[in-house]
Formats: structure tokens, sequence, C-alpha cells
């Protein structure tokens, strides 16, 4: 042994080891090459991940494709499998059936305006996946026993060894006023390492909340968190029309990640 | 010892080894900008992570692609934006409504009828809703721009706002079975925003959608642009909307602006197209339209 096998190259994104001599991180995509940007208030930039980026999950490889609206293209593996929303799909190769994971609450996810199935995919073969808006793709590997959750319409993604869940949406005014509507998305990964994909409209920026501290948000332009960090809507003192309409903010509480986007759609609540 | 280097899009001097960008607009220092062949001029990429500089305050411009600009607001300096711009505020910063006047006709112009305005100390992020680029106008006292609609991003409050009707207005008339009607197109809207800077200085930021572009017109200089394309112009320049025939049914109106001073484009233009029947293009070509009279 040399020293130069103890030497690694560390992720800035996912924290990840990768070998000296690596560009790209071989768990999540990201440059190795470039510090991490933050911002002055702590925003972490995600990676733009580099067009024909590889990176792997199980036995299985995916490869981003374009840098406008991203392609997450996945190579699966014989036992290695994924999970999408339907609308998703851009192309498959012949040999892939396509099944569907046993929900519950299925009225609940019409009327919160979710899709009814989230399909599946086993390997081996090739799938390739996109949302429908110019952005970034996140890639959040996720170690055992983790819990995300998502905004609806925003996970491209998520490999077999993730638990996928969606949860109610507490309160009235959360629901009607948090611009996520009545429910997200949310990933659990137990004993295995899990990796989820997001598509994030424009840019997308990540900060670390501390125990107790708190941000205000537009809902639109929430994106993900921890499971642990709190979401409550509060009304600001503001009018948005002539009638008086509120402006409202989600107060995000850590602990926890948070991840937003730069490019949002007003919500409900606040449009005019 | 400094490295001074006049700013190519503001002319402030900054000292390139302290900061590689113009504190005052964020524009690259000593990148050298260039005129394409018909004097259009790329307008010069706010690098990532620049910083720029107004009263007490610092923004970041962040993000390349919709970038937010976030900034640590000093206490006594405010910024005012329409609440479709907030993405995010520390709890110390105040967000409250900013004074507006002419209520019915920004109802009536579609124009958002009420403002925010945000007070420090503390942090507030922004960003505007499509890809492209951030557009900083720094104005000194007696200097103001003229602005398309909806390409605020935000102002710092010592710039003073007022919404005037569109110059580029072409009414027409046109034929509805044996009744002849007026019909008017106003492809920016029915006014447009004008910012200026009165007893201080002033910051403006705009998007631009997609890429922008500048050029600096010369007195009695013209250049016909998609109406749509207009992200700004100097308050000098003449604006006027002009039909181009196609030999078709199709009647492009143009907006021809005529120097001197600076028009700032962007080239995510959606086009601003009159279909029009052959009779109507005859009686428009024979002087129907407004431009004729």
């Amino acid at each position: 042994m040399t020293a130069s096998d103890y030497e690694h190259l560390q992720c800035s994104w996912c924290r990840s080891t990768n070998p000296l001599g690596s560009t790209s991180c071989a768990t999540c995509g990201a440059p190795l090459a470039q510090a991490a940007l933050v911002s002055d208030a702590g925003w972490r930039a995600a990676p733009r991940i580099r067009d024909t980026t590889r990176f792997g999950f199980s036995n299985s490889t995916v490869e981003v494709e374009g840098e406008i609206v991203p392609v997450a293209e996945v190579d699966l593996a014989a036992g290695d499998g994924v999970f999408f929303e339907a609308h998703t799909l851009l192309w498959k190769t012949e040999s892939m059936a396509l099944g569907s994971m046993n929900l519950g609450g299925g009225l609940g996810r019409l009327f919160g305006g979710m899709p009814m199935v989230i399909t599946t995919v086993a390997g081996p073969g090739k799938i390739a996946f996109a949302r429908d808006s110019a952005g970034e793709l996140v890639v959040l590997p996720l170690h055992p026993e983790m819990e995300i959750d998502v905004r609806e319409h925003a996970f491209l993604v998520g490999t077999h060894t993730v638990s996928y869940d969606f949860v109610k949406i507490d309160g009235l005014k959360n629901m009607l006023h948090g611009g996520s509507g009545m429910y997200m998305d949310r990933f659990r990964t137990h004993g295995q390492q899990g990796l989820v994909m997001l598509h994030g409209s424009g840019n997308v920026f990540e900060k670390q909340l501390a125990p107790g501290e708190s941000i205000h948000v537009e809902p639109g332009a929430f994106l993900y968190k921890d499971a642990s960090v709190t979401m409550q809507v509060e009304k600001q003192d503001v009018k948005t029309s002539a009638l008086g309409k509120g402006l409202y903010l989600v107060k995000m509480t850590g602990p926890g990640r948070l991840g937003i986007q730069s490019m949002y759609h007003p919500h409900l609540g606040s449009s005019e | 010892m400094t490295r001074d280097i006049p700013c190519r899009w503001c002319g402030t001097v900054g000292d390139a080894d302290a900061s590689p960008s113009c504190l005052r607009c964020g524009a690259p220092l000593g990148v050298i900008t260039q005129a394409d062949d018909s004097g259009w001029t790329e307008l010069p990429a706010v690098p990532d992570a620049a910083h720029l500089q107004f009263g007490s305050s610092r923004a970041q411009v962040i993000g390349s692609y919709v970038p937010m600009v976030e900034t640590a607001l000093g206490a006594g300096d405010g910024l005012y934006f329409t609440h479709n711009m907030l993405l995010w505020r520390d709890g110390t910063v105040h967000v409250g409504n900013h004074p507006m006047a002419g209520g019915w006709k920004r109802l009536r112009g579609g124009l958002p009828l009420v403002m925010c305005e945000a007070h420090g100390p503390g942090s507030i992020g922004l960003s505007h809703d499509s890809p492209g680029e951030l557009v900083t106008l720094p104005l000194n006292p007696g200097a103001g721009m003229v602005v398309a609609e909806h390409h605020l991003l935000a102002a710092t409050t010592t710039a003073h706002y007022d919404a005037v009707a569109s110059p580029l207005s072409f009414t027409y008339t046109r034929h509805n079975g044996n009744d002849r009607e007026q019909e008017t197109e106003r492809p920016l809207g029915w006014f447009v925003d004008v910012f200026s800077a009165r007893d201080k200085p002033a910051l403006v930021l705009l998007h631009a959608r997609g890429n922008a572009f500048t050029r600096v017109l010369a007195a009695g200089e013209r250049v016909d642009v998609n109406p749509t394309a207009l992200v700004a112009w100097s308050p000098t320049v003449t604006a006027q909307l002009l039909p181009d025939f196609t030999g078709s049914s199709q009647v492009l109106l143009m907006a021809t602006m005529t120097g001197p001073g600076l028009v700032i484009t962007h080239s995510g233009a959606h086009g601003h197209v009159l279909y029009l029947s052959q009779r109507d293009i005859n009686l428009m070509a024979g002087g129907g339209g407004s431009w004729w009279s």
C-alpha cells in the first residue's frame, strides 16, 4: 500500500469519496474539480452536471445528457429497478416491461392532483427520463435510514432500494397556501443506500438549517427538504392585489437540508 | 497598488484585483466586449457569485440559468419588486407594500397593482420566472431608463418609478363585414415603466429572457426591432411602431428606435404578427393606419 492508496477526492455535493484523478463523482455526477459555490447567505448551488457525465447505483449506470432540459439515461442492470411518474418517460428499450407500484390512497391522490400510479421498471435494459422545463437535474444519494420530502411533480426517478410514500400536508392553511398541493412525495431508505433524482426549474440551491433556524421561502420555490425540517405557512403583511389578497411564505425550520428552485410560477395563494 | 479598470458597461472605475467584477453593476472587469458587424454587443454576463454594492447593502448574483439576486440589505436601504420575484427572506427583513400611484390605469394596463418593498437589516433572495440574464442599470442622479413591462426584478428605493403610456401602439382600420372598425395593437402593453434617479444614485435590476444585447444609436440612427425583443431604452431614443408588409396576409409590426441613446434587447422575444385580409392590408397601406397621419 502506498500513501496515494489512502488519498481520495471528496465530492462537495454528496460527500462521497472518489479515487484520485476522477473528474466527476461516481455517486452523484457532480464535477469534482470545482469547489461548491456558496452564497453569502449560505445557499449552496447544486452542481451543474456536465453533459455525458456518468455515475452509478448498485450495478447500474446513469448518464446525464443535455444541459438545458437534462435527460437521465439509466442503463439498468439485471436485478436493479427504478420507479417514476409515467409522463417523465422519454424512451426505453423494447425488452423492458413496465409495472406499477401498489399505492394506497388513490382517491386522495386523484383529488391532490398527483398521478394515480407510480410506474416501475426492472433491468436489464436502458430507459431515459426528463421533466418538461428548463432546469437542473438534482441527484440526491440517500444513505441508509434517510427520509426526504419533495414537492409534487418534481421527482424524476428513484431507485429500487428507496421506498416511496406520499404524505399529506398538515393544516388547511398549509394545504391551501403552501404551494405544494395536498401531498408531498416522501422517499425513505432502510438498510441500503438509494438514489433519488429530481428536476428543479431554473437553478437549484440548498441550505443546511441548524436546529431551530428558520427561513421564509416562497412556496413555489420549495423543492425538497429533509423530513426533519418543518414547514408552516405564514401570511405576510403585504397586499398583492386591489382586493387585498395576501402573500404567503413558508417558514422552514431546521434541522436539515432545504432545497429551492429559482424559477417557479406563483401559486394560487399569492397570485393576483 | 491597485489595478483600476473602467467597467465597460457602467463606466465605474474598479480595482480588478479586489473584485473581478464591477461592484456597481456586476459586469466582469477587463473583459473586452466587441460589437458584431451589425453594431450589437452581447451584454457582459454577470459572473456567477459576483457582488454588487449600493448604499450600505451588498448583493450577490448566483446561478447562471435563472439567476438569483441575494441581497444583504443594510439598515436604511430598501428594494421594491413585484411579489412574484420573491424567493426567500430572512425573518429580520420586513416586507410591506410599496406605495404606488395610478391604480386605475395600472389595472387597465394589466400591470401589478401593488408592489412589495423590503427593508433590512437582513438578506432576501429574488429571481424571475424564466431562463435568462440579469441586466443591471446603475443610474446616476438625473439619469433614467424606459423599461418594457414585466422585466423588472427589483429596484432600490432611491429609484423613482412611473408607468407611462407606451409609445409602441398602432391604430389601424379593418373591415368587419361592411363596417369598418378601429383596432389598436400594443405589443408591449398599455404602459412602459420609467425609472429615474433624482437626488441619489439608484440601481435597477432587470431580467432579460435568453441573452441580452445592447446597441448605442447615434443621433438620427435608426434600427427596427421586434417590439417583444425590447427590454429597455434611453429616454432620448424615439420609439415608434410601424407595419412591415411581407407580401402575404402577414403584417409584422416593428418598433423603430431612433437615436441618440442606448437600446437593450433580448433573444427571448415571441414576435408580434397581424394576420389580415388583402382588403385590410390595402386599406392599411393606403393610409388606414395611424402611421400615415
